[in-house]
């Protein structure tokens, strides 16, 4: 399959994300809009403020214009990475987010790595030996872990590890000293990471593990293993060398395709251990009805997942050519 | 090949009725046979029957109502207090009874009504195809991409939280997925011989897809809905956890979200519901894997 295919095929879906983005946009405008009350007053807030004061911002904010002229302003505003003032901080919103964005980032990627590796590692072996003790436990601690509520596990292990065993904090990302060495500082936030990070990992390394098992055993099945071990090669190599890669790639698309629960998830979990990352501050913009910082999560979410989306479909079409044909 | 293959679906008009119904009868025992001899799904069943039970006497079994004081405040658990008290002395056995009773109504609601969106627009997508089809399935896509838990949040949060409200929003984010599935069925079905010779026969479109189509089609879809029960009082809770569920209705969520500042002091104020709310979809998703063993054998054995 040649390369102009490739981009061929990345332009269509680009293409085809664009309106969703943008309905995304319009969505989130008319929400606010069809909301009970004047959008002045959740701008404003609880703010006192003077009628002239609210008289000229609502010249400026166009909403003394037609609903199709505050549309276009919404949009132009939004297109150049404006979304207003933070009512509790009172900083620009696009500030805040990314001020917020790298604790969630450490806390996503840390979750990832441990989810993916442990969650293959256990999918393989149970998929290896099916039917063994191990098999039957990865095989119901998935199903439980779907039907697990994330903030309650986070809760639980709180209770757990930190309140009754006392080994990790309970809440933040740092403890509140001033004078720490940066690879103080490195552990101390690695102290921290621990059980949030866990409480995710655990949650989706029951996807994982099912899915890797899952696939383990249909590839297992296929001509070319059948064919590696006609010729002699040990179990070891046919599974490790030959079946697992194949066997693991489509758990990428779906750790990409599932990255809107992951998100979810997040903002349970940095609830429950107040870690200071986007999630949290969706809870903390929920509870002092910061109306433009709920806006702009909807739209970054909504963008993030369209992007990921996006990426995991070129990933899949590059590993599997058929795709692209379509 | 497995028995589910050699089903011939369709009735043609020559085929006696009560024979039909007969055959029909079959296959639900079939089917249930299947079900039952699936222990983990049996007990999932017997756990969620057990629950809707408690949850549906919840007046009777606590008649003092989810919001009565009954103790002093965060009371141990003992005789007084199966569950012990929370933060202002309500009964948290009475708490997590209605708050039982909130999620599966949300549960049950907010898919009903996903299903009889998807089913009508993955139907008429599915059978007609062509522009409808096209039509259709962006606004499916649409749908789909959305970040359903943001959109729930923004919506309850500039709304205000009403349980019917939450239902609805539930609702709206989960058609899609049930559009999708029924559609793909459809185009599969709709060119199979006796969709043809029902139309040959004169049949009009309604009748060819809810009579003939749509019980060939339907297996994906009832396990999918299943499923979708568990997620929706998942997202129920969450709501609640995040402080915006509905005021006046008991949940599980709202009461761990109450629980968070005393988990220190008393563990029981944070154990219970959630233990409540995660029996409550294990219960689900056991069923619905045993629905999917019974009704897709075919996937089982490829372990999914």
């Amino acid at each position: 399959m040649t390369a102009a295919s490739l981009y061929r095929y990345v332009l269509l879906r680009l293409v085809q994300l664009v309106p969703v983005v943008f309905l995304i946009i319009i969505l989130n405008f008319f929400l606010i809009r069809l909301a009970p009350g004047d959008p002045i007053a959740y701008i404003i807030g609880d703010a006192p403020i003077a009628d002239e004061l609210v008289a000229d911002l609502r010249s400026k904010l166009g909403l003394d214009g037609s609903i199709t002229q505050q549309l276009l302003i919404y949009l132009s505003n939004v297109a150049q990475g404006d979304f207003g003032f933070s009512y509790v901080s009172r900083a620009p919103v696009t500030e805040v987010i990314l001020s917020r964005l790298p604790a969630t980032l450490l806390l996503m990627i840390t979750q990832y790595v441990l989810a993916i590796a442990v969650g293959i590692v256990l999918g393989v072996l149970s998929a290896r030996h099916q039917g063994s003790a191990l098999d039957v436990t990865v095989t119901a601690v998935s199903v439980v872990g779907y039907a697990l509520p994330v903030f309650w596990l986070g809760q639980m292990l709180m209770l757990m590890f930190s309140m009754k065993l006392g080994l990790f904090p309970a809440q933040g990302m740092m403890s509140l000293r001033y004078s720490m060495t940066p690879v103080e500082k490195v552990f101390d936030i690695a102290h921290h990471l621990v059980l949030p990070a866990l409480t995710l990992a655990i949650f989706n390394l029951a996807l994982i593990a099912r899915l890797a098992r899952a696939n383990m055993l249909q590839v297992l099945r296929l001509e070319y293993i059948i064919f590696a071990r006609s010729k002699g090669i040990s179990e070891r190599a046919v599974v490790y060398r030959h079946a697992l890669r194949n066997a693991v790639l489509p758990v990428v698309t779906v750790i990409g395709l599932n990255i809107k629960t992951l998100i979810t998830g997040a903002v349970l979990t940095e609830t429950v251990f107040a870690w200071p990352g986007l999630g949290r501050l969706t809870f903390d913009a929920i509870n002092a009805r910061d109306y433009p910082v709920l806006m702009a999560m909807f739209v970054f979410v909504g963008i993030l997942v369209v992007i990921a989306n996006l990426i995991t479909d070129i990933i899949y079409a590059w590993l599997d050519p058929r795709i692209r044909l379509q | 090949m497995s028995e589910a293959d050699l089903d011939v679906p369709g009735t043609l008009p020559a085929t006696s009725a009560s024979s039909a119904a007969a055959a029909r009868r079959r296959r639900v025992m079939r089917n249930w046979h299947r079900f039952t001899m699936n222990r983990l799904a049996l007990f999932g069943l017997l756990l969620l029957a057990g629950m809707i039970i408690l949850a549906l006497f919840a007046p009777i079994i606590a008649p003092g109502g989810p919001f009565g004081i009954g103790g002093t405040r965060l009371a141990e658990p003992g005789a007084r207090h199966w569950f012990g008290t929370d933060h202002i002395g309500r009964d948290i056995f009475t708490g997590v009874l209605y708050g039982t009773r909130t999620s599966l109504m949300v549960g049950l609601l907010s898919v009903l009504m996903a299903l009889a969106i998807g089913i009508v627009v993955g139907a008429v997508a599915g059978y007609y195809g062509g522009r409808i089809d096209n039509l259709l399935m962006r606004v499916t896509e649409i749908f789909q991409v959305m970040p359903r838990f943001f959109l729930a949040l923004f919506v309850v949060a500039i709304f205000g939280a009403n349980i019917w409200g939450i239902v609805f929003v539930i609702g709206i984010l989960n058609w899609a997925e049930i559009a999708r599935l029924l559609r793909a069925e459809f185009l599969t079905l709709r060119e199979r011989p006796f969709v043809t010779a029902a139309r040959a026969y004169g049949a009009r479109d309604l009748d060819i897809i809810v009579m003939e189509i749509l019980p060939n089609a339907i297996s994906p879809v009832i396990v999918a809905g299943s499923l979708q029960v568990a997620s929706a009082i998942l997202l129920e809770a969450a709501l609640g956890f995040l402080g915006v569920g509905d005021p006046n209705e008991m949940s599980l969520g709202s009461m761990l979200n109450n629980a968070q500042q005393y988990i220190r002091q008393a563990w029981w104020t944070v154990t219970f519901p959630g233990l409540a709310l995660c029996l409550l979809t294990l219960g689900i998703a056991l069923v619905s894997d045993g629905l999917n063993d019974s009704l897709n054998p075919r996937l089982k054995e490829v372990g999914l």
